[in-house]
């Protein structure tokens, strides 16, 4: 039985075994009295630290319980019920909850010696569980196979054959891996000037490594972090660079087997970006990419193709997720705002707003 | 910002509230408004606009003053070098540098756009980044780029105070300024730089206005702005995230990255302005523009949290004062790295005393910064 056909109460029968882990940060959170709409979720500092929140199709956030330690990626599961939500580095917790019911049901933690990345994802219809995580010290990359109805026990390990991996994606039969390397605005990046990233394949039954994208030295600064699919396999890969040398290096990047094809854009925009993509994402129809840049303060899109079409100011925007529409975006920002921005291929707008969210973090997903 | 006819169409509707691409624009100015007095209302007595106006704006003003000084020296100074001039455009230099150090941290408003923060001030600079344009503007036998509808659209390395710096203070400069084959070449960059820098200094002023016009009024009236103030009730928030931001920045960029890991890795030469010999003074500036930023805030929130925060804004400016002049040659000493461990580490408890309680007392969420990683 997988977890697509698995009741809700089969689940917590599973994972109950998880609620006495030694590190339960989350404390027991209350049920909503009514079930809650979920369009999007997304990560976010609430008044008493940090939680996975649910947002409603008119943008309303409910935040799910709360930690001390600062959520990254959402992973939805594939039957509509729960989802994960991973610490980003160094954290040590990703935790399960209900997204309808708006409670936590579990939390597991990386392998011994290991922080989590802040990214994971479901496989195999959400029986497995793939997550990223890396060696302490050292920064190798592991990606650690999990049966969720084992408790999320680790069934495998594979090498990222990499650095600093950050996010990890399955498509067309193989696993995507951005090992990022040096991961800039860290201590270790003080005066590093070559980041050591690339792109891995794993074969996704074996974790043997098919292939490794690089890309050319002029572009060794990059440390490539955050992965999108779109419906029909296509991925790309956003990066933020080491260093500030006034150069407009591209920052995203079509995946194309051993292959990095630059996305097009003007100097000035690359420029505007400041050294740093936070996310990015297609839209549903997969024709649109977009890339949001929180230092930068803007959101660019392009065509699927890599063709610049424009870009939007969003204040500490970061959070990406397509909508049920094509050639739309939902954006979030660290200042609580959510904003809706629309293409229709030639021109870029926000065509909805609402304030007063919590500060959302990086990352939003459709809920599917 | 590229933004064609039907963004801009686009983004009008939202902000109007109607509906586009059948999708219903849910924030409406009046929302907007009510959340903006909301906060005023029930939160502190201390409001956005109240604290661009009394602390923000004086220093674009000052920065401003500084700039226009200083353009105006380069400019005397080419029409007659001497050691006197030099040295008034180097007093002139520091002024500046402080100026714009009291208010690097901000990230809202004006001076977010056109890349205005690294055309001021690239800074960390790497691969020699500054070195390379400059000395290739040198080379270029034309004006044409030094004019200014061109210079503003260069590199921003060779456009901002790192580059007026290194005219001014690197080894054989002086020199070369007052006399010989490339003088006047350097005057004109050294003129153009400080142009550019004035006219900066000037939009970002001019942008924020004054009560009755410009986005202070903005402000003072509750409106939103799509580019600067979606949500004005989220600029209390931005202020005291940048505060936190401060106090981040010296200890990260300034201090950590000098010192490095062990004496064997410090980089003494990547010490803020180490040229000009305004590393210390760099770091006091901005400490001590971040204390009054959160000693006015402070206003806002109970007297428990007021005594915390003037313990922490106290512990921060005596930390300041007692940092060696030379940061860089600190960081090689075991002494020195004593010092600015020191140091750092009270500018970090500073970060957290300061910010946590006006948080919390204000009632504002403490954002993610633009140092943040991942």
């Amino acid at each position: 039985m997988g977890l697509f056909d698995l009741s809700r109460r089969s689940l917590l029968a599973a994972v109950g075994s998880l609620a006495s882990a030694p590190r339960v940060l989350f404390g027991t959170a209350h049920a909503q009295d009514h079930l809650l709409e979920v369009e999007w979720l997304a990560t976010a500092g609430v008044a008493d630290g940090f939680a996975p929140v649910v947002l409603s199709p008119d943008y309303g956030a409910t935040q799910v319980g709360a930690g001390m330690q600062r959520l990254h990626w959402v992973e939805p599961s594939p039957d509509g019920a729960t989802a994960i939500a991973v610490a980003r580095r160094p954290g040590t917790t990703a935790l399960l909850f209900d997204r309808r019911h708006g409670t936590v049901l579990a939390t597991f933690e990386p392998g011994e010696g290991r922080v989590f990345s802040g990214h994971g994802r479901f496989i195999e219809g959400g029986q497995r569980f793939l997550a990223v995580e890396i060696e302490v010290p050292g920064g190798d990359g592991v990606v650690s196979l999990r049966d969720v109805e084992a408790g999320f026990a680790i069934v495998a390990e594979w090498a990222s054959s990499g650095i600093g991996p950050h996010d990890m994606l399955p498509s067309g039969g193989a696993l995507v891996v951005a090992n990022g390397g040096i991961e800039p605005h860290t201590p270790e990046a003080i005066g590093a000037e070559v980041a050591g990233a690339s792109i891995a394949l794993l074969d996704a039954q074996t974790g043997r490594l098919r292939a490794v994208a690089e890309l050319s030295d002029d572009l060794s600064s990059l440390s490539l972090r955050h992965l999108a699919a779109g419906p029909t396999g296509q991925v790309v890969v956003a990066a933020q660079d080491l260093i500030a040398d006034e150069i407009a290096r591209p920052l995203v990047y079509a995946v194309e087997g051993e292959r990095l094809r630059a996305f097009d854009a003007p100097d000035a925009e690359w420029r505007g970006l400041r050294t740093y993509v936070g996310s990015v994402a297609y839209d549903r129809s997969g024709a649109f990419v977009a890339a949001a840049s929180p230092r930068g303060n803007r959101v660019m899109l392009w065509k699927a193709d890599g063709r610049f079409l424009g870009s939007i100011p969003l204040v500490d925007g970061c959070g990406l997720a397509p909508t049920r529409e094509p050639g739309q975006f939902l954006a979030t920002s660290g200042l609580g705002e959510v904003v809706l921005i629309a293409t229709d291929g030639e021109g870029v707008g926000v065509v909805a707003r609402r304030s007063g969210g919590p500060r959302f973090d990086n990352h939003a997903v459709l809920a599917g | 910002m590229s933004r064609s006819p039907l963004a801009m169409a686009l983004a009008l509707a939202s902000q109007i509230g109607q509906t586009a691409l059948g999708v219903p624009a849910v924030a409406t100015a009046a929302t907007l408004v009510a959340q903006f007095f909301s906060v005023r209302a029930h939160a502190a007595p201390i409001a956005a606009p109240e604290v661009v106006e009394q602390w923000l704006l004086p220093r674009y003003d000052a920065l401003h003053a500084a700039t226009t000084a200083q353009k105006d020296a380069w400019a005397r100074f080419c029409a007659g070098p001497s050691a006197a001039g030099l040295a008034e455009l180097k007093q002139r230099f520091a002024a500046t540098s402080n100026a714009w150090a009291s208010v690097e941290f901000i990230t809202f408003g004006p001076v977010t756009l056109s890349l205005r923060p690294d055309r001021f001030n690239l800074f960390p600079e790497r691969r020699n980044a500054i070195g390379r344009s400059l000395a290739e503007l040198i080379a270029d036998p034309t004006d044409e780029r030094l004019q200014p509808e061109r210079f503003g659209r260069l590199s921003a390395a060779a456009q901002g105070l790192p580059a007026l710096e290194r005219l001014l203070y690197e080894e054989g400069a002086a020199d070369a300024l007052l006399a010989g084959p490339e003088a006047t070449r350097r005057c004109g960059i050294g003129l153009a730089v400080a142009g550019n820098l004035d006219t900066m200094a000037g939009e970002i002023r001019q942008g924020w206005g004054d009560r009755t016009s410009g986005l202070l009024a903005q402000l003072l009236a509750g409106k939103s702005d799509p580019v600067f103030f979606p949500d004005p009730s989220a600029l209390l928030s931005q202020i005291v995230t940048d505060l936190a931001g401060a106090y981040q920045r010296v200890v990260d960029q300034r201090l950590l990255a000098v010192l490095g890991k062990s004496p064997d890795e410090a980089r003494p030469l990547i010490a803020d302005r180490r040229r000009s010999g305004l590393s210390k003074a760099t770091i006091a500036a901005m400490i001590t523009s971040a204390d009054d930023l959160a000693l006015l805030l402070a206003k806002g929130i109970d007297a428990k949290g007021q005594a915390v925060i003037a313990a922490a804004t106290d512990a921060a400016a005596k930390a300041a004062q007692a940092l060696p002049d030379d940061i860089g040659t600190a960081a090689t000493t075991p002494q020195g790295r004593k010092a600015l461990e020191s140091a750092a580490a009270t500018f970090k408890a500073a970060q957290a005393k300061v910010a946590d309680p006006l948080a919390s007392g204000l009632g504002v969420p403490l954002g993610f910064n633009a140092l943040d990683g991942d």
